[in-house]
């Protein structure tokens, strides 16, 4: 009976999909997902048949998206068959509606790659238990859906309870991830050795304190890399532990050289990503293709061919301007992000408060704006919360009639199309929201 | 003038109470001081710091999460005698979330032991089973235009007596704790509120209330503060007003 509703759903789910393309409409990223779910709640479970070698499922607030896509990547590169939640809809509906998609009932699929709501972590055990979880950092992030930091963690944390085969790849650099699974089969990611060439400015946003999650007191560091990010330690003896994988990065304008030794040797990988947060990205997903046999020249290979799908850093022409998009949702993430903008570009921040943005803007106070204050031109904001963003620019120094407020997100790059001359660089930083926007209407400025 | 005016500003263990975008009210206390020529001096208070209440006339304390709070708490039973003197030199607080809940009597978790506040303001606050996430708005008779907005993520509830008055009532949101409508409080010269997001920038009037105030508490004179170009402040400020919850 279960079976015939699975079928049902997946074919459903496939006319409705053509339905929806045929109105020129997109067919959404969770839409299909929502439907299938209700028609058949157990849909996900059924799904677990139709993979052969494996699910991997990628937590943490920062990051999930770009280790995802870069995981899944390492497989397609070496000719697996593999489903993968590629625009960063996260939530179990997202999760639904790429797998109905993608399913066909004599097909099945080397591996899953699916990143995951740290929220939705549990629910999605559930039904699909994993393979492999891979948990990026845990940042303060989002935190008007889930409280706080810790309950994040603990939510993680139930999830891994759920499912006694998970194995765990953790960020050994952050004091919050490498608590989780206790006494649980893990390899430990993280970086030996920062080193920034490329010019580094010291942030002034309020230093992030990071508390021992063993005994509460304030961590010690003796190396700290970036937010809680380090090499920690505590009084009660809770500290970074030895790392499987252990990296040595150089971070140049916009690449970064990763050595990764393990008991396997050392390996070096050239990574086409923008800041310290994407090599952090790149040594998980390394990792867990290290961990998975893969050898250095098949990642590397995949590594040459990754295209950022979504944001965190895109580079695109519309209409013969370059154009660079990034993401931006926290404020460590968007202070990073931040401190390597080109101030002679044409800057355009879209800023949304969507559920998956986060309805509490406040974190933009906590992001480091007082950057852009030597840009050459003015500053367009937009967005449903674009008259926050006027105020904090405001604030952070930039000259209220440097500042243009168009709200609507169609309206405000025709704006930068049109009033600029092609040979001006534009650098757009949007919210997840405002960037799923922006692609659905992305044709009408090609 | 005016550009022979000072204010002292003590910020209240930036290290630890700093979540939600707190230093934007700061910052918005200094560049608001700035456009008109006050000259703004900006101390911080980190634990052990021992305050001098002679010294300041505004003391700002933002909100945290639990582990940081309990390490505040804890400091402020040590400060407490300065920051009384000060509350009746009549110097401004402004306490938000966390911060506004240690200016009361206490903080009652749902197991454990009370969490001792400072009794500036006569309230207290008890754990809740449900947490306030969303957009505020709120009136107040203290300023003009009567509209306070901001956006709350809280699960205590807080309970005003005695002489302390609510600061503002809710027209969209929880607010204090959902019952009486009530929002922040005041005693004195003492402000807390549950609105973040953060409060001060998009509320302009208010900071410029809680300016006038210190600077007439330092000078012991009628202070009229130069009116300033609030057009991106009160755009901001309209377009919350009402917003859904
Ligand atoms: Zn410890």
């Amino acid at each position: 009976m279960g079976k015939i509703k699975f079928y049902l759903s997946i074919i459903s789910a496939k006319v409705l999909a053509t339905a929806i393309a045929m109105m020129h409409r997109s067919a959404g990223t969770s839409f299909v997902g929502l439907v299938v779910l209700k028609v058949c709640p157990k849909f996900l479970s059924y799904c677990s048949k139709y993979v052969k070698k494996g699910i991997i499922t990628i937590s943490g607030t920062n990051g999930k998206t770009t280790t995802a896509g870069l995981i899944a990547n390492i497989f397609e590169a070496n000719e697996q068959k593999v489903i993968h939640n590629e625009k960063g809809a996260n939530m179990l509906t997202g999760i639904a509606n790429v797998l109905a998609l993608n399913i066909l009932p004599f097909k099945r699929f080397d591996y899953y790659v699916l990143e995951s709501d740290e929220a939705y972590l549990t629910k999605l055990y559930d039904y699909l238990p994993s393979d492999y979880l891979l948990v990026t950092n845990l940042f303060r992030d989002q935190l008007d859906r889930y409280g706080e930091l810790d309950i994040t963690a603990r939510k993680i944390q139930e999830a891994i309870d759920k499912n006694p085969n998970l194995k765990l790849i953790l960020n050994a650099d952050d004091p919050m991830v490498t608590k989780l699974g206790d006494n649980r089969d893990k390899v430990y990611f993280g970086f030996d050795k920062v080193d920034i060439v490329s010019s580094s400015i010291a942030s002034h946003a309020p230093a992030e304190t990071a508390n021992c999650p063993i005994c509460k007191e304030s961590l010690k560091y003796a190396q700290r890399f970036f937010a809680q990010q380090g090499h920690y330690y505590c009084d009660c003896g809770y500290k970074r532990p030895q790392c499987d994988y252990s990296g040595d990065v150089k971070i140049f304008e916009d690449y970064s050289i990763l050595k990764i030794s393990s008991v396997n040797g050392e390996f070096e990988f050239n990574v086409k990503l923008i800041g310290l947060y994407n090599a952090y990205n790149a040594l998980a997903a390394i990792s867990l293709g290290l961990e998975l046999g893969y050898t250095q020249n098949q990642i590397q290979n995949a590594l040459n061919t990754y295209q950022s799908i979504f944001g965190r850093a895109e580079r695109l022409i519309l209409r013969g301007h370059q154009v660079l998009v990034q993401l931006i949702k926290n404020p460590t993430g968007a202070s990073e992000v931040l401190k390597t903008v080109d101030l002679s570009s044409n800057i355009l921040i879209m800023i949304n408060d969507n559920y998956a943005d986060g309805r509490d803007v406040s974190w933009l106070w906590d992001s480091d704006f007082e950057f852009l204050q030597n840009t050459k031109n003015p500053i367009v904001v937009s967005g449903n919360r674009a008259k926050d963003m006027a105020v904090r620019l405001k604030y952070a120094g930039i000259d209220a009639s440097k500042i243009i407020v168009i709200p609507k997100i169609r309206h405000a790059i025709e704006h930068l199309l049109t009033s600029l001359d092609i040979n001006e660089k534009i650098t757009i930083l949007p919210t997840y929201t405002a960037l799923l926007k922006m692609q659905t209407i992305r044709k009408k400025f090609l | 003038m005016q550009n022979k005016l000072k204010l002292s500003l003590a910020h209240l263990y930036p290290d630890l109470l700093n979540i939600y975008g707190d230093f934007g009210n700061v910052l918005t206390i200094q560049n608001r001081c700035g456009w008109r020529g006050i000259e703004v001096e900006i101390t911080q208070i980190n634990l052990g710091d021992k305050i001098d209440p002679e010294k300041f006339d505004f003391y700002f304390i933002g909100g945290g999460q639990d582990n940081q709070q309990i390490d505040v708490s804890r400091e402020l039973q040590l400060q407490k005698d300065a920051l009384y003197d000060a509350m009746n030199s009549y110097a401004v607080f402004l306490g938000i979330c966390g911060g506004y809940q240690l200016f009361g009597n206490y903080y009652q978790p749902h197991n454990g032991s009370r969490l001792m506040g400072l009794g500036l303001l006569d309230s207290y606050t008890v754990a809740g089973n449900k947490r306030f996430i969303g957009n505020v708005t709120a009136k107040t008779e203290f300023t003009m235009p009567k509209t306070l907005v901001g956006f709350e993520n809280h699960s205590g509830l807080t309970y005003l007596q005695g002489e302390t008055k609510p600061l503002a009532l809710v027209e969209i949101g929880a607010g204090n704790n959902n019952e009486d409508k009530t929002e922040g409080a005041r005693f004195k010269n003492v402000f807390g509120t549950y609105l973040h997001g953060p409060f001060l920038p998009k509320n302009p009037h208010f900071a410029d209330f809680l300016i006038k105030l210190a600077l007439e508490k330092r000078y012991n004179d009628n202070i009229e503060l130069q009116k300033l170009n609030d057009e991106a402040e009160f755009q901001a400020h309209i377009s919350l007003i009402n917003k859904a919850y």
